[in-house]
């Protein structure tokens, strides 16, 4: 209410003053609003996201639910609606107290775990797969009704979706809009999961690179002398070794079955993997640039002051310097996420990288192109996730370079 | 300049043993022999195996054997093609994706550097601007996804090519366009923005002042200033064109190095995938000291240090 009545009172008080300086963000979004292109990207990337994020709740078929009677069946339009969802809602009203159950026997294992860890190696490991295994029961007790339906596993708020869906909609999901694959299973639905994924490893990668980059690319720049040098010219040789090949070569091992079974157990799963080793290629360019601006901004007045206030090195770099890389950042964040999308498609259409029953976007066009015979083609599986992913994409690219134009109108290169 | 090539050639040997090392130990850190099968092999068989590739030894002394035998260019067996060396295996894939890479980089120059050329000279009309859409569509979609436009309308709706395999000059267009595509792209905007940097200089107004047509003006005058950063995004282009092969090999079923390494990293050929990762390092390495040395020539200011 106070905010109400302050508005008008401020407005009368305060003349507007002709000279009030308008700071670089506010400058940045004004020029982006005036590129047209630009924001029209954003405005699509913003519905891609939400679609996206709400997929569970929206009235789509399962994406892994198999029906090879309907294998490669064409899109089709009408009727628009089909009855076939059905949510045992029972069983899930069942799965609380069985969870219960096995939790309560999964403490003793864990004592018994525990207990064991100074006991001889095969008791040692009785004890972890018996309790490994628990965990697992559970894990499905859980996702039985979903997974019935033909969902992956969902977390807990995926789950509450599906359920809010089901209250929503009750057994309606619309018909197979782009087709079916080799097992019958609908694309669209296909599609909007594969978003998820297809998403998620564009942002959360970016973010692990840009963290790793600015914080290296911050210290290097700003303790220069030989510490730079040793660090840009680590960087250097990273840069001359052909990543991609190094990258397939570690998923290749980190993939290793009993690998994979430990990483697993740690919580680390092929996608998290995944995650980790592509932010850990792409932080070099986002290091070399923070490095530069953090060398011009040091001799700056206000870095001076700080240091004569007595600030620590670590307030600088992270309270002094960060907040005025957010420009440049932000820039090459804009361009880092297409890329990274980029590869991840890549490597699923390789088959290294995301796995069924998870599915992207690179995966669904790998499935589509494996399918060309002179026979037949079957385009929707070709057509469809390419549009998905090139539309993405290029609203990606677009935003991009508007935001860097935006940003930073000396920036303009190709 | 020796001097700088010699450096280039230090750190050159610093990665690559690097990356030997790196890929040594974890290759040897995976649990489980490459001989594991699901048939336990006899034990003398197995003995001799292990022999063959020097398994029996203690890891240092088998790292050291290695590095020599690396040093020596000798890359060793592949763990799945049976008798092959990784060497035969080089041997047969690299004229293929030399052949390839070269034509996809012939491609990504010349239809980069004409649209690019071309949509600077026009600015602002429709030209310009359907070219740089498409420009950006090159960037924005993954090189399978138009590989499987190309296959869909090349070869199936208008049959005027093969859809896959290797031997004559005909199997080899389709997948170096596709290949060349999204780097024939990037070529035109970078192209484009020093062409328009170029344009506005005080020296082509004199040319054009003197009276000199405008083709010569854009061809003589202008194209060698705006050549620089085209000619510094070849090395990215090319390091582009190593690892898109993998993608576009696959799909045109062409028995290149591409596919040899991502059928030697879905099998877990640990060899052939290592010794192909040290190839792919010394090609990378050597482009872009070529690119180094080009740079120098077109614009005598730059000095090699």
């Amino acid at each position: 209410m106070s905010s109400d009545i302050a508005k008008p009172i401020a407005a009368v008080a305060l003349p507007r003053q002709p000279t009030k300086g308008m700071s670089l963000s506010q400058d940045a979004w004004r020029r982006l609003r005036k590129n047209r292109v630009a924001m029209l990207s954003l405005a699509v990337l913003v519905i891609i996201c939400l679609l996206a994020f709400l997929t569970p709740l929206l009235p789509l078929q399962a994406p892994d639910f198999a029906q090879t009677e309907l294998q490669y069946a064409e899109p089709v339009a009408s009727p628009f609606w089909l009855h076939t969802f059905k949510l045992d809602e029972e069983a899930i009203a069942r799965t609380p107290k069985l969870v219960e159950k096995l939790q309560s026997e999964l403490v003793t294992l864990e004592k018994n775990f525990a207990a064991a860890r100074d006991k001889s190696d095969e008791e040692y490991h009785t004890a972890r797969d018996a309790l490994r295994r628990r965990e697992a029961e559970i894990q499905d007790t859980i996702q039985a009704p979903y997974r019935k339906l033909g969902f992956p596993n969902l977390g807990g708020l995926s789950r509450s979706l599906v359920r809010t869906r089901y209250a929503l909609f009750g057994d309606r999901s619309i018909n197979s809009l782009c087709g079916r694959d080799v097992l019958g299973r609908d694309t669209l639905s296909r599609l909007f999961w594969g978003a998820r994924i297809s998403l998620l490893v564009g942002l959360v990668a970016t973010i692990v690179s840009l963290v790793i980059g600015v914080t290296y690319g911050a210290v290097s720049g700003y303790c220069g002398g030989w510490i730079d040098d040793a660090m840009m010219r680590f960087v250097d040789v990273l840069y001359s070794v052909p990543f991609i090949f190094v990258v397939i070569f570690l998923l290749t091992i980190l993939g290793e079955e009993r690998i994979a079974d430990e990483l697993a157990y740690w919580g680390i799963d092929r996608i998290t993997v995944f995650f980790l080793v592509v932010g850990a290629i792409y932080w070099l360019t986002m290091a070399r640039v923070v490095r530069g601006q953090v060398m011009s901004l040091k001799h700056e007045l206000f870095v001076e002051a700080a240091r004569s206030l007595g600030a620590s090195q670590t307030r600088i770099i992270f309270l002094h310097l960060m907040p005025n890389l957010l420009s440049v950042v932000l820039v090459y964040l804009t361009l880092t996420i297409p890329r990274v999308m980029l590869f991840e498609a890549f490597l699923s259409f390789l088959g290294l990288g995301v796995e069924p029953p998870d599915v992207s976007w690179g995966l669904l066009a790998n499935e589509g192109i494996k399918v060309i015979t002179p026979v037949k083609i079957y385009w929707w599986l070709i057509l469809f996730p390419s549009i998905a992913l090139g539309s993405t994409l290029l609203a990606l690219n677009f935003l991009g370079d508007g935001v860097r134009d935006a940003l930073d109108p000396r920036l303009r290169d190709g | 300049m020796i001097g700088f090539m010699f450096r280039r050639l230090l750190w050159m040997a610093v990665t690559l043993w690097v990356v030997f090392t790196i890929s040594f130990f974890l290759m040897r850190s995976v649990p489980g022999g490459p001989f594991d099968r699901e048939r336990a092999l006899e034990p003398e068989i197995k003995k001799n195996i292990e022999k063959r590739y020097n398994l029996d030894k203690p890891l240092i002394q088998q790292y050291f054997i290695e590095l020599g035998n690396v040093c020596r260019g000798d890359l060793g067996y592949s763990f799945r093609l049976g008798d092959y060396t990784v060497n035969q295996v080089i041997a047969e894939g690299l004229p293929i994706s030399v052949a390839l890479g070269v034509l996809a980089l012939i491609f990504a120059t010349s239809l980069g550097l004409i649209a690019g050329v071309t949509s600077a000279v026009f600015r602002g009309t429709w030209t310009d601007v359907t070219l740089m859409l498409i420009a950006t569509l090159g960037i924005a979609l993954p090189n399978f996804v138009i590989a499987g436009i190309c296959i869909i309308l090349f070869v199936f709706k208008l049959p005027i090519f093969p859809a896959g395999g290797w031997g004559d000059f005909n199997q080899l267009l389709l997948p170096a366009f596709c290949l060349g595509a999204p780097y024939a792209a990037y070529v035109a905007r970078i192209a484009r923005t020093s062409m328009l940097d170029v344009l506005s200089q005080d020296h082509i107004r004199t040319a054009r002042a003197k009276g000199v047509g405008p083709v010569r003006v854009v061809i003589v005058h202008a194209l060698r200033g705006a050549l620089l950063p085209v000619v510094s995004f070849l090395g990215p282009a090319v390091a582009g064109i190593l690892t898109g092969s993998l993608v576009v090999e696959q799909i045109f079923a062409i028995p290149g190095l591409g596919s040899h390494f991502v059928q030697a990293a879905l099998q877990r050929d640990y060899t052939l995938a290592m010794g192909l990762v040290l190839l792919y390092t010394v090609l990378l390495y050597v482009m872009n000291w070529i690119v180094d040395l080009s740079y120098a020539v077109l614009d005598p200011r730059v000095e090699l240090e």
